[in-house]
């Protein structure tokens, strides 16, 4: 990579805004979002760096100390009516239950005779990884006793006594803590509409952030409503146009060579988002604040790549 | 702090340098914010409309480390590489004396 370069005017203007966004700059720590984010800062080329900042300055940074809060503004948005009418309120994680479909055979073809056959071994996987939906709604379940409706809620164990207690007087509620492009609120909505019990009257997505084009979408496929107390548009696309909006995207992808990004310049489906919650941003979000390797660590990364961080660099 | 440093730190507020100089000796950024925002404290420079400007006292203090530091006109120019020397803020920095300074 090219030299790091940040200059004395550059780290006072960075103080400036994590001191407007309220993000703190902990002292004597080595791994920081302050350190990181001067560390992104030093490999941009200087044409690039008003973008930048201003891209920061738009940035959402959700935080563990809100996140609860965040989520109960987003279910106080829900009418005391429309909650009325329901005979108990269950919350599920907005992530796929689906059983996965398995072969013994080490042979290609007799597992392909047994798809055609439907003799497929039906098992359930355990899920490789633990979703933010689920993490969110956790700590949901922790602290939610004020909300209107409480006395009505259910955090159900498992899907399949889930699905057996549900009945049509009820209502389901799917929780993630962040809707981009919808992709991954059609499977599952794919997958619970399904069945008969389920309908787009007794089924809400609530989100603690989301964007104009995945709420758009479901409520157009599926006529199902997400719930969200941040909305947000694509940031490029919705304030600049024309000349302005092109000289923009090539710089956002000026930055992104400069860091060796390959694809997706814009996040995943050109969502052009600001947003991290509990320090993991969504693949939405602009890479250039959450793509890293092990030497050059992101301000607002997706997963921790640099466990070793301080023992090469520093 | 080091005079050397102090003397680096100057000089980057001078011409709005680039603070990597500072990083590369084992500052942290926060750090050397924290150094910037001293001595903008103490009137050594001044920091007001998107510009930082080196005040006459700074620059006082600036020639006054040089005549101590003994830092010719021609090394006044160019920074000094400091890494060469400083050893603290290092875990694994090892020095290479120069044929002079090597011992008979």
């Amino acid at each position: 990579m090219a030299k790091k370069v940040v200059t004395a005017l550059e780290s006072l203007r960075v103080e400036e805004i994590f001191n407007k966004k309220g993000w703190e700059k902990k002292e004597n720590e080595k791994i920081s979002l302050y350190e990181n984010y001067l560390n992104r800062l030093s490999l941009l080329p200087t044409d690039t760096r008003d973008l930048f900042f201003d891209l920061t300055d738009n940035f959402e940074n959700i935080t563990f100390n809100d996140i609860i809060q965040r989520i109960k503004d987003s279910y106080n948005l829900i009418d005391h009516d429309y909650i009325n009418k329901f005979r108990k309120i269950y919350f599920m994680p907005l992530i796929e239950q689906i059983p996965i479909y398995e072969n013994k055979s080490r042979y290609k073809i007799f597992n392909w005779i047994y798809r055609v056959l439907g003799t497929n071994k039906k098992t359930y996987k355990e899920r490789p990884e633990r979703k933010s939906g689920e993490r969110l709604l956790s700590l949901f379940e922790i602290e939610y006793r004020e909300l209107f409706g409480a006395e009505k809620f259910i955090f159900p164990k498992s899907y399949s006594k889930f699905k057996e207690q549900f009945s049509n007087k009820d209502l389901i509620i799917l929780v993630d803590d962040y809707v981009g492009t919808g992709d991954t609120a059609k499977d599952v909505l794919n997958f619970y509409l399904k069945y008969e019990k389920f309908n787009k009257k007794n089924v809400l997505i609530l989100s603690i952030a989301a964007q104009f084009h995945g709420i758009n979408r479901v409520k157009e496929e599926f006529g199902v409503r997400i719930i969200s107390k941040i909305e947000r548009g694509k940031y490029l696309v919705d304030n600049f146009s024309d000349d302005i909006l092109k000289e923009k995207r090539d710089k956002i992808a000026t930055m992104c060579e400069a860091l060796k990004i390959k694809n997706d310049y814009f996040g995943y489906g050109d969502s052009e988002a600001l947003i991290c919650i509990l320090n993991k941003s969504p693949n939405n979000t602009f890479p250039v604040f959450w793509y890293e390797t092990k030497s050059y660590p992101a301000p607002f990364p997706r997963s921790k790549v640099y466990k070793n961080f301080n023992k090469t660099k520093l | 702090m080091d005079d050397r440093v102090k003397y680096l730190l100057l000089l980057i507020l001078e011409n709005n340098g680039n603070i990597e100089q500072l990083v590369e000796l084992g500052y942290s950024y926060t750090q050397v914010s924290e150094l910037i925002k001293e001595e903008i404290s103490l009137g050594n420079a001044i920091f007001s409309e998107n510009k930082i400007v080196i005040t006459d006292k700074g620059m006082v203090l600036k020639d006054e480390l040089s005549k101590r530091l003994e830092y010719s006109k021609l090394e006044n120019l160019i920074s000094p590489l400091l890494s060469a020397f400083i050893k603290d803020n290092k875990d694994e920095s090892f020095f290479v004396p120069s044929l002079d300074e090597l011992p008979d």
